[in-house]
């Protein structure tokens, strides 16, 4: 078996590599033995391992944009640590690219041979890894102590204004028709049909009629559960930023929505409307702007003056 | 000094100042009327108007916008984009 490695232009032909038992073209055309392949969208570390080891290219050859070098079959791990690397850094340095390059081009200065690249490569996998778990776990834990404190700092308006909030009826559905019609018959049907597509999607979700409703899936409860951010009360609203997310261990694991839950006081009706996930960590009042298309999905503020009036 | 963009929120419906080119062809009524949730109307005497689908309301001197369960609000003279509340689960306005 022979490992090819194709580079391309970056991003949209960056690299991809697979085993095959033939060094000639034909592999590329084929995609790889047996459908085999690895690719992604920075191949610029792949290029300093070409440099690295261009003793051991047996072939290379050019196809649909890329040039390919042929390596002996060992070579396909190096590559998929180089890969993983690659992705685990990517998270590591919040996207940038240039970090990302610098750290492993330091990285392969070290590799004297195969076996030594290996053994650089597979630690360093293991020590950014272990980073960036530990670093989730952090960010888990500070998202679940702020909305704990958030619920405590909301707890009269909870109380006051949305009893219902703290033990939520509960509607379990089988299928999307099934949504529909629970829906329709609370929202209306062309309410009920345009949100169905975002629950199916989002469930559990939170619904608001003259009571709140928790529509979910089967089994789709467990670890679930909705928290508190941020609230705000004025002579006309008041409104509290709430969160449905999974959690595991005690800690937040998954957001899958935010909303905002308000009661309008000349009118007696709850409301809530969904925000973009983007607005997670912004105050209610700029979520609220959200809604009224003052700013935008990152809580910046569309018009640089204005006079607000509402009522 | 700067001009504020005046901006007026009755429940779901907001009026929001605009500058937009109307003209006769684009009018379709001489009143605002849209019904909220509740069943309820929000009513804005002015011409309203019609330019690539979306609603203009044009205010010549200081009006009432009334609905029964709020609190009316004056509306100054000027030309207003009409809007409502967005929802993200439904990308677009709660209509």
């Amino acid at each position: 078996m022979f490992c090819h490695l194709g580079l391309g232009k970056a991003y949209r032909r960056s690299y991809e590599f697979f085993l095959f038992n033939k060094i000639t073209s034909s592999a590329a055309r084929k995609g790889g033995f047996n459908g085999f392949s690895v690719y992604g969208f920075l191949g610029y570390p792949y290029r300093v391992l070409v440099e690295l080891f261009r003793g051991f290219v047996v072939n290379s050859y050019r196809y649909g944009g890329r040039e390919y070098y042929v390596f002996p079959e060992e070579f396909c791990d190096l590559f998929k640590l180089v890969a993983r690397l690659i992705n685990n850094l990517y998270r590591f340095y919040g996207k940038d690219v240039n970090m990302v390059f610098k750290h492993i081009e330091n990285l392969l200065q070290k590799c004297d041979n195969v076996e030594n690249c290996l053994s650089v490569l597979s630690e360093e996998v293991s020590r950014v890894e272990r980073i960036l778990v530990e670093r989730s776990l952090r960010g888990r834990k500070a998202l679940t102590t702020r909305f704990e404190k958030g619920f405590e700092r909301c707890r009269s308006i909870v109380y006051r204004y949305f009893p219902g909030f703290i033990n939520p009826h509960i509607h379990i559905y089988s299928s999307v028709n099934d949504l529909e019609n629970f829906l329709g018959k609370l929202l209306g049907f062309e309410r009920a049909r345009r949100y169905s597509e975002f629950i199916a999607y989002h469930s559990p979700t939170l619904i608001a009629s003259n009571d709140l409703v928790l529509v979910a899936r089967e089994h789709e409860l467990n670890g679930f559960r909705i928290f508190v951010d941020d609230c705000s009360e004025t002579n006309s609203y008041a409104i509290l930023k709430v969160v449905g997310a999974s959690t595991a261990n005690g800690y937040i694991q998954k957001v899958y929505w935010v909303a905002i839950l308000g009661i309008d006081k000349y009118t007696k009706q709850l409301f809530l409307h969904y925000i973009p996930p983007t607005l997670l960590l912004r105050k209610a009042e700029i979520c609220r702007m959200w809604l009224l298309g003052l700013v935008d999905d990152f809580g910046r503020w569309r018009y640089h003056s204005y006079k607000l009036v509402e009522v | 000094m700067e001009k504020l963009l005046k901006i007026y929120r009755q429940g779901d419906l907001l009026l929001i100042e605009d500058f937009a080119q109307l003209s006769e062809n684009t009018k379709v009524g001489n009143a605002l009327v849209v019904e909220s949730e509740t069943g309820n109307k929000h009513v804005l005497m002015g011409s309203v108007h019609n330019l690539h689908g979306q609603l203009y309301v044009v205010v010549e001197k200081p009006t009432p916008l009334t609905h029964p369960q709020h609190p009316q609000l004056i509306i100054e003279p000027g030309i207003y984009r009409v809007e409502f509340v967005r929802d993200y689960a439904l990308r677009r306005a709660v209509d």
